[in-house]
């Protein structure tokens, strides 16, 4: 899921600029379960909107916003809205807004900030553990990922500075790579398997896209 | 293990006048081991003024990984290699704590290594870490597999560490930490093993 944090106000009131007429957008998922993008986030901004002196013409919560298929069958039923506003706020992570631009004809206003792909705690408690590196290591470290687990992102063993198991850049937490070590000792492995190489940049560099099939780029 | 090394902490400009006493008066010093410069000046001008006073010393030099990539470590290291460096250290560990936390590496000590290797960079390869988790252990014999000629320490683990290839041990990790930075002045430290980490008492011997 894509975690995701509401724009400060005044940001997103300057970014509306002159506009006066506004459709609002939310989406029913990623932002919905973090709650800054869902029925109740969209009605709540369309409170301070019009707190702030705009016109709301419509709101409506997308199934999925990042799916330009669904945006483009969604969002038929705010077309008159949408032929008359100024532009669009959107409360989804920047892959929704800019599915969202591309299929209406005016501009469209982020409301959140992206930050990860993250699992759920709990309610506002997310946790990042996958780093979309596009290279996953998971089998080789006991399903613990260490590019988004250890500070460094160091993929083959602990660095030289944790102390008694903490970890060097985050003290409070206890190395990623002595709780992967723990696991594999456990399940009979000794030491860290296989060598990890670095990343090639040159082939995961972004923009990043699949293919039917599983292909890359 | 009879060599006797010292190691440099960070060293300001304001420094390296007595930073130049200090290696003249490590008289029998094998060699002299530059650590994590932070934002004093850098190892490779530390070293050509040490060897301007020492010719014969043997220096090795720290390989920084983080926030860099790998072009411009190899890079490095082979200015390293290009004035005659014994080694380079791969370095990554702790970032000051006045510094920006939770900095990234794009390469672990272990891609160093290889990528090291790899390259035919002509310089062998000197790591640092504690040995002291079962992680640890485990990291210092990949590390060691992998061809890094010798591991530096703390120095409160050489005992324990002492069945170790030919580990240099160095003082306490954390004093120095905490007790140094570039505006501090220049420090150095003992390899030796078996002695005590006192600089003075060291420099009182003649090194």
């Amino acid at each position: 899921m894509v975690v995701t944090t509401s724009k400060p106000i005044e940001e997103i009131l300057r970014a509306l600029g002159a506009g006066r007429r506004w459709v609002v957008l939310g989406c029913s998922e990623c932002a919905a379960v973090c709650q800054t993008g869902g029925s109740a986030q969209v009605d709540e901004m369309v409170e301070r909107l019009e707190e702030a002196g705009r016109t709301v013409l419509a709101s409506i919560s997308l199934d999925s916003p990042c799916d330009r298929r669904l945006g483009r069958r969604d969002l038929k039923r705010v077309a008159a809205e949408l032929a008359e506003a100024d532009g669009v706020l959107c409360l989804a992570c920047g892959g929704g807004v800019q599915a969202v631009a591309d299929v209406v004809d005016v501009p469209v206003v982020a409301g959140l900030d992206a930050h990860f792909v993250g699992t759920v705690e709990r309610v506002g408690v997310f946790h990042e553990e996958c780093a979309l590196c596009g290279r996953c290591v998971l089998n080789d470290t006991a399903g613990l990922c260490p590019v988004a687990l250890c500070p460094k992102g160091l993929r083959n063993g602990p660095c030289e500075g944790g102390v008694d198991g903490r970890c060097d850049a985050d003290p409070e937490a206890e190395c990623v790579w002595e709780r992967i070590h723990a696991r594999l000792a456990g399940q009979g492995v000794g030491g860290f398997g296989a060598y990890q190489p670095p990343p090639d940049a040159g082939r995961w560099g972004r923009p990043r896209r699949t293919r039917p099939g599983g292909g890359k780029r | 293990m009879s060599e006797r090394w010292a190691a440099f902490g960070p060293v300001g400009e304001a420094d390296l006048a007595a930073f130049d006493r200090d290696v003249d008066a490590l008289a029998a010093v094998e060699g002299l081991v530059f650590l994590d410069p932070l934002d004093g000046v850098h190892p490779l001008h530390l070293a050509h003024r040490a060897r301007s006073v020492r010719p014969d010393v043997a220096v090795v030099l720290p390989l920084v990984t983080r926030d860099r990539n790998r072009t411009a470590l190899l890079a490095e290291a082979r200015a390293a290699a290009a004035v005659g460096a014994r080694a380079v250290l791969v370095l990554a560990g702790h970032v000051d704590t006045a510094s920006p936390a939770r900095v990234v590496y794009e390469l672990d000590p272990l891609q160093m290594l290889h990528l090291l290797a790899g390259a035919g960079v002509g310089v062998a390869a000197w790591v640092a870490g504690r040995t002291g988790t079962p992680a640890q252990a485990a990291r210092d014999a990949t590390l060691a597999a992998a061809g890094a000629e010798r591991r530096l320490v703390p120095w409160a683990e050489g005992v324990r560490a002492a069945a170790a290839t030919e580990p240099v041990w160095w003082v306490d990790q954390d004093a120095w930490r905490a007790g140094r930075s570039p505006a501090a002045g220049p420090c150095a430290f003992q390899l030796v093993p078996g002695a005590g980490p006192d600089l003075a008492a060291f420099l009182e011997r003649g090194g």
